[in-house]
């Protein structure tokens, strides 16, 4: 293990709290949802695309066709681009209610043994093996207390060092989405 | 334990939830703010939609073949009827017990500070502190009192089995009068 600690202090501005929503929920889904959705998908696509070819007797059917073509590229597409999206939207909604708690400044402490978060009305200090999860996302780094309850660090304040140190701390519990 | 009624502090204990506590309240959350909310009206409809089929499958004299999709989607809203009334809550359940399970710090003894418009938890690992305006749900039942609500959506649970008769009554009345929107009490929960 490297041998130094990580010291930061950051203020968690809007788009962090969209980007962690993001990369949140984008690792809370099951795989198997989204395997599932887009298998469906896959064959609604396939089917629709082959009905529209073969079967025409009406102006219906080429229609019932094209919408079920339609519905595969949602189902398709549903956890690459509409979620996200969908999840960014709630996110702004969210951040803007409640500005007041969430643009509060986190002071960060990552030591060989030790996470330690705090904030003005919460505080953490955490051995390595007390902590249930630490996940990789695109924008943000999730450390779950528990499979429910995790704080986050925005990736615009880690250096590739410090991400190194935190994946080095965090050992077998690291995760990269 | 200690009850200190001044300045503005309501109660003091240490607080240690069970798993079947932490259970209960994260099936009340769910019921409130997760995938069971309104799940009367959801399975309702499904309900309907089944009466629905029933009678057009009735019209056919029972006949299954001759009406396939009216039995298919008779099937669905039965299972999906189901699984809103029943099967819901009662993986809300589970998904508690597994919580409380991947946690070191929820079965851990709490201690609680209540004070007139906030409170505090604190633990070796831990501080919080939540202002009552933070808080969306208050519920009392008979085993305990859950706050849930705040930013971090967290759930609280102030089991009553850690409480003197005296204390209890003085949260139970704090929290009805600082709480007023938000406070509840409920009966044992159906899908127990």
């Amino acid at each position: 293990m490297i041998d130094y600690s990580i010291e930061k202090c950051f203020l968690v501005t809007k788009e962090d709290y969209v980007n962690m929503t993001v990369d949140k929920n984008s690792y809370l889904t099951p795989k198997e949802n989204k395997i599932i959705l887009r298998v469906m998908g896959m064959i609604a696509v396939c089917c629709g695309a082959a009905a529209f070819v073969s079967i025409r007797e009406s102006i219906y059917q080429i229609l019932c066709w094209l919408i079920l073509i339609l519905i595969g590229f949602y189902a398709l597409s549903y956890y690459d681009v509409i979620a996200p999206v969908q999840s960014e939207k709630y996110a702004q909604k969210y951040y803007e209610y409640h500005r007041k708690q969430l643009e509060s400044s986190v002071t960060l402490c990552v030591t060989e043994e030790l996470f330690q978060t705090h904030t003005a009305a919460h505080q953490l200090c955490l051995p390595q093996k007390y902590i249930y999860q630490i996940i990789e996302g695109k924008h943000t780094i999730l450390v779950f207390i528990d499979k429910n309850e995790f704080c986050f660090i925005p990736k615009r304040v880690l250096d590739d060092e410090s991400l190194r140190y935190i994946a080095d701390f965090a050992g077998d519990k690291y995760k990269k989405l | 334990m200690t009850t200190d009624k001044n300045n503005n502090g309501i109660a003091e204990f240490d607080n240690q939830v069970k798993i079947q506590e932490y259970a209960e309240a994260y099936q009340l959350y769910d019921l409130m703010h997760g995938r069971s909310h309104g799940r009367e009206w959801k399975s309702s409809v499904f309900f309907v939609i089944a009466l629905i089929m029933f009678f057009i499958l009735s019209m056919e004299h029972f006949n299954l073949v001759k009406v396939p999709a009216a039995t298919i989607v008779l099937l669905i809203s039965s299972y999906m009827c189901t699984h809103y009334l029943y099967l819901l809550p009662r993986k809300a359940k589970l998904l508690g017990e597994h919580i409380y399970k991947s946690s070191h710090l929820l079965s851990k003894s709490c201690h609680f500070k209540i004070e007139r418009d906030n409170f505090t938890l604190k633990n070796d690992y831990e501080y919080i502190k939540k202002y009552n305006t933070d808080i969306t749900d208050c519920i009392e039942t008979d085993e305990m009192f859950v706050l849930m609500g705040g930013i971090d959506k967290k759930i609280v649970v102030i089991s009553k089995r850690c409480l003197d008769e005296q204390q209890y009554e003085v949260l139970s009345h704090h929290f009805q009068a600082r709480m007023v929107k938000q406070y509840r009490r409920t009966k044992q929960l159906r899908g127990k």
